[in-house]
């Protein structure tokens, strides 16, 4: 112990007694904590550094899942839009199937003792798909009513709400006219 | 005091210092832990948020693909019209194509739902009488020339004439302003 403690010692005399014995705890508690403060220090220091490298490589990760999450919340928003815009196309196309061959096909329907006096097809302002039909034929009767209804069934129409009303020589009958899409 | 516990004093002096530097940089060490943990945490969460984003866009994509394509047909009739004027020139044109004579018409440029995409309309009230099949032909034509127009009331009754019929039309064509 006295090799120890003493080893980093110029040789001189003896000026004063030596250290107590309980005091040289001290010097070699001092040599034990310089070592191990070196050892932990760079344990520490190394671990610290990794520990800053792993917190930029996550930054790093993060920047660019963030980033990546952004533009697919933007293209999200973009097919939103798009599908937005095409609903309110395909709402008003909804209500626009064209009048015309259900006119024609009334036409084409009449017998020939039978005419068309009035024909009326108005769409529901709140339900533009709904069209309100109003056909007043003069001669043929139910049979003819029947007849210009299998034509307008051709053409993938359904007839709700049918009412019909006979006259001495007219017949009035009026339905709601919904398209049907089968296709 | 002498010369040798002062130098034990200055001994545990330096020790306690030591061990509050490595003490120190063991706290440095652990707050730099702590916070690439807490980084590494959002780092994996924003991944599986922008993983959880891609499928969702995906979904998105698939279901409404249909409905897209099909408004891209129909985009372009839409926005052939971009103001009432143009509207209105088109059906003038297909007026004097279809040559049926035309007893009034009158255009008016209506607002319909502010909230809906199609908000704006021009809607063209006309009364034609001419020919049966010339003027069911005529509204055929009308129909097909401007596919985006919507029908909204028709009237058919007997015309003056022998053959012809007297039609009242409300047509409307949906105007798309430019966005």
């Amino acid at each position: 112990m006295d090799n120890v403690i003493h080893d980093i010692k110029t040789e001189r005399s003896n000026v004063s007694g030596g250290l107590p014995q309980a005091y040289r705890i001290v010097p070699v508690s001092f040599y034990i904590a310089a070592v191990a403060s070196l050892m932990l220090s760079g344990y520490f220091f190394l671990s610290k550094r990794a520990y800053e490298n792993r917190e930029a490589q996550m930054s790093a990760m993060l920047s660019d899942a963030q980033n990546q999450k952004n533009q697919l919340l933007s293209r999200q928003q973009t097919v939103v839009d798009e599908s937005r815009r095409s609903e309110g196309f395909a709402k008003w196309l909804e209500g626009s199937h064209a009048l015309q061959p259900v006119v024609a096909a009334i036409g084409r329907s009449m017998g020939k003792n039978s005419t068309i006096a009035e024909l009326s097809l108005d769409r529901n302002p709140e339900i533009p798909a709904h069209t309100f039909m109003q056909l007043k034929i003069d001669g043929g009767g139910s049979q003819q009513i029947e007849t210009t209804l299998s034509e307008i069934y051709a053409l993938d129409y359904q007839t709700y709400s049918a009412q019909q009303v006979k006259g001495r020589n007219s017949t009035d009958f009026q339905a709601t006219l919904i398209y049907n899409d089968k296709r | 005091m002498n010369d040798h516990k002062s130098a034990c004093m200055i001994l545990v002096l330096l020790i306690a210092g030591m061990l509050y530097g490595v003490n120190q940089l063991r706290n440095a060490s652990a707050s730099a832990r702590t916070a690439a943990d807490a980084v590494q945490t959002q780092a994996e969460a924003a991944q599986q948020q922008a993983q959880l984003a891609q499928i969702q866009l995906k979904t998105l994509e698939s279901k409404t693909s249909e409905l897209r394509r099909a408004a891209e047909l129909w985009k372009p009739h839409f926005a052939r019209h971009a103001t009432p004027q143009s509207a209105e020139q088109r059906i003038v044109e297909v007026i004097r194509e279809g040559d049926v004579f035309v007893i009034s018409q009158k255009f008016d440029s209506r607002q319909l739902d502010k909230d809906a995409m199609i908000s704006e309309a021009l809607v063209a009230d006309l009364v034609v009488e001419d020919d049966y099949t010339k003027t069911l032909n005529w509204l055929g034509t009308l129909e097909e020339k401007i596919p985006s127009c919507r029908v909204s009331r028709c009237n058919l009754k007997r015309g003056d004439r022998g053959n012809d019929i007297h039609l009242e039309l409300q047509l409307q064509i949906p105007v798309l302003k430019k966005s």
